[in-house]
């Protein structure tokens, strides 16, 4: 026997996966989370991004929860080396452009739903049935008391062929854990869910996927911004590029629309088509001093015309600023930094001309109103590369005006000595009087 | 009809404890009628108004020694009250349904103690699409309501159109009722069962005053309380709602002989053969009848 040096145990117990890192996620992006996966199921098995016909079906209530895909399933190889690893193993194959990448995000939004949980998969060569009992799981140890952290199969079916249109996920919840199964009762919890889910997957839905919840099937409104011959948005594309690593393709668009909406005026952030980041109007997008600016003259929604759009995409999805839980971006990568400074430089341009409109509706102008109104809204995706914002400048001045005013002040007394020799009754009537008198007498031919 | 409603909560205990809140403007109609026949003692009447001379006229126009004027804003008053007393609440808002209307509804449902009323009175008109289209407004209905009460209240299958007629009386309906679920879950959370606070709808008048009214309300109690809930009754009045079905105050037009006449066969058991009234007007005044005041207090 030799004698070796003393080691602490630092492997992570079940219990962390089960109660602990569950806290880090809101019921909503948990189930978000699930779709991520159907997703990256869709991406795998239509790389052109046209996604008819594949459909994300969610349904719960107080008893349980399931999700079912037909995005291809899952093969056992997968699911057994990495699917239901904790966290991601090195190595594991990349889906190109995906958007799960933590390896947490299943385990962890089926552990905070509940204790007992079903997953029924059947993928082009294999399928497979688990059932897990989260209690019983915790539970297992091997003969030296160590933790089992092995899920058995039910099913297994490897080398058989399945057509692709029957290939798909079906996950089921049970026994939810109560605070989930009061959640799932609550008209505005499904409200917000739909509204999340669709504003998170909104790029999915435009590419054709169908993702229903309950009875209800998402619709979504496409990014689009003005653009005429007289407005053009901004769109940057850049690069990232780094060594033996995928590339990082930035597309940055800022510009207006019509509809003046604060509560949808702001950032969208997305990473590989999940969007992070919604109406933001923070210092985490560059608004910080300007901000405060903005609230000032709110009254007339200034910057409630204002959208940007930021897309990230890249084959490996652990270069992109997201944060685990996909609720927010990771604002210390460089990528982001970097983006950062392009956004502002947008910003700023569409915030000059919004201060400009405002100024205009305050003076009754309606120059850059009619642009507006005569620009169509265009797609992001159609949106021509161009730098600078640009907008129509009112060309000549204004037409000098045919009146004016005279205004000055006489003693009271004398402006009513006028009154009477007028025979008027009003001060400007005196002013009118008197000078038609001047000009008829003075003025010879150009008098009236 | 309220006050009849409100006599059967001697369940929850006497009803001349309770304190009444609400909006009673300049001639606190409302503090008037409740405080005669239900003999309430602890009235707050919230005003919006900041001027010490505008509140002094409200001062002046307080009717009784039991009501207690609250200035400012319902959004503020409301939380600073003190809840340990059963109350009935009666939001009775100028306007339509708002951002601000479900947070005063929200404090309420989070703050009420079992036994408690909450009546919510709003204008019911279709949300207007912006008047200003300089100012870059909502397009559609549809737009306005979400610009209103925030978009991820208004449920996603609803359209424009559905909002037309008695539409925006029911929209408003389920987005106050789907308000104190949430509060109601959220507030339950750290109760165990039979702590836990329920609300069941009692009313849904829809009723015609120039604009389309919506009242919406019901009762707040302990789901250890339910027992006391039923001996109420309140399912008995004709006038009881649950749900979104709505119950339309829509008295017929009859002439004071007509009425005379007809009131003698009342309650209705076999429409009378011999007046010239329709059956259905009949029975709309048979519905109704009862709480139609009998005469009016004038001054000559």
């Amino acid at each position: 026997m030799t004698a070796t040096n003393p080691t602490i145990d630092a492997s992570p117990t079940k219990d962390f996966f089960i109660s602990i890192i569950t806290r880090d996620v809101l019921l909503d992006l948990a189930i978000a989370d699930l779709v991520d996966n159907c997703v990256d199921g869709a991406i795998r098995i239509r790389p052109t991004g046209d996604y008819k016909d594949l459909f994300v079906k969610i349904k719960f209530d107080r008893d349980s929860f399931s999700i079912e895909d037909n995005c291809g399933g899952i093969e056992a190889d997968i699911a057994i080396n990495y699917a239901f690893r904790f966290g991601r193993p090195p190595g594991m194959p990349d889906t190109p452009g995906s958007v799960g990448q933590f390896g947490v995000g299943m385990k962890r939004s089926l552990f905070k739903m509940g204790n007992y949980f079903g997953i029924a998969s059947i993928a082009p060569t294999t399928d497979f049935i688990l059932n897990v009992d989260v209690e019983d799981w915790a539970k297992k140890v091997d003969k030296n008391g160590k933790e089992i952290w092995e899920f058995e199969f039910e099913e297994l079916h490897t080398g058989v062929s399945h057509d692709m249109k029957d290939c798909g996920t079906t996950i089921t919840v049970k026994r939810l854990h109560t605070p989930i199964a009061e959640e799932f009762e609550i008209e505005n919890f499904k409200l917000r869910l739909i509204e999340s889910l669709r504003s998170k997957h909104e790029e999915s839905l435009a590419k054709g996927l169908v993702i229903e919840v309950g009875s209800v099937t998402l619709s979504h409104d496409e990014a689009a911004l003005l653009l005429s011959e007289e407005i053009k948005p901004i769109h940057v594309a850049s690069t990232v590029k780094t060594e033996s690593k995928p590339d990082v393709v930035i597309n940055t668009y800022a510009g207006i629309v019509e509809e003046a909406n604060e509560e949808k005026s702001g950032w969208y952030i997305s990473c590989n088509g999940r969007l992070i980041l919604k109406a933001d109007k923070t210092k985490v997008t560059g608004w910080d001093a300007t901000y405060d600016e903005l609230t000032i003259p709110k009254a007339h929604y200034q910057f409630a015309r204002f959208r940007g759009y930021v897309r990230f995409h890249s084959d490996s999805a652990s270069l992109l600023p997201w944060n685990t839980t996909k609720s927010g971006l990771d604002t210390e990568s460089p990528v982001y930094q970097s983006t950062k400074l392009e956004m502002v430089a947008a910003m700023r341009q569409v915030i000059d001309f919004l201060n400009k409109l405002d100024a205009e509706i305050d003076a009754g102008g309606d120059f850059l109103m009619t642009a507006i109104k005569s620009a169509k809204l265009v797609k992001i995706a159609e949106i021509p590369e161009q730098p600078l914002f640009i907008f129509p400048t009112p060309k000549a001045s204004r037409p000098k005006p045919k009146s004016g005013t005279i205004k000055y002040s006489k003693p009271t007394e004398e402006i009513e000595l006028v009154k009477d020799l007028l025979g008027v009754t009003t001060a400007t009537a005196v002013g009118e009087g008197t000078f038609d008198y001047y000009l008829s007498m003075e003025g010879g031919n150009r008098g009236r | 009809m309220l006050a009849e409603s409100f006599r059967r909560l001697s369940q929850f205990g006497r009803v001349d404890l309770y304190r009444y809140v609400g909006f009673g403007s300049l001639y606190f109609s409302d503090f008037l009628l409740f405080h005669k026949l239900l003999g309430f003692k602890n009235m707050v009447s919230i005003e919006k108004a900041d001027d010490p001379n505008v509140q002094n006229r409200f001062e002046y126009n307080r009717p009784f020694e039991a009501v207690t004027m609250k200035f400012g804003h319902s959004n503020t008053v409301l939380p600073g009250l003190p809840w340990d007393v059963r109350s009935i609440v009666w939001l009775d808002y100028e306007g339509g349904l708002d951002k601000g209307v479900l947070t005063d509804v929200a404090t309420v449902a989070s703050k009420v103690i079992s036994g408690s009323v909450l009546l919510v009175t709003l204008n019911a008109s279709v949300p207007k699409a912006s008047p200003d289209e300089t100012e870059g407004g909502p397009k559609t209905a549809i737009d306005a309501l979400e610009r209103d009460v925030g978009k991820v209240k208004v449920p996603p299958t609803l359209e424009s159109r559905d909002l037309a007629g008695w539409g925006t009386a029911r929209a408003y309906r389920s987005i106050i009722d789907n308000q104190i679920e949430e509060t109601l879950k959220e507030r339950n959370g750290i109760l165990s069962p039979g702590a836990r606070m329920k609300y069941s709808q009692l009313f849904n008048f829809h009723y015609s005053d120039g604009a389309k009214m919506l009242t919406v309300g019901g009762l707040f109690f302990d789901e250890a309380q339910e027992a006391n809930v039923s001996s109420c009754g309140f399912n008995h009045l004709g006038f009881y709602r649950n749900g979104d079905e709505a119950y339309s105050i829509d008295p017929p037009l009859l002439t004071f002989r007509e009425i005379r006449a007809l009131e003698q066969h009342l309650p209705l058991v076999n429409a009378p053969t011999n007046l010239p009234i329709s059956d259905t007007d009949m029975q709309r005044y048979n519905g109704v009848y009862r709480y139609f005041p009998y005469f009016a207090e004038t001054e000559l």
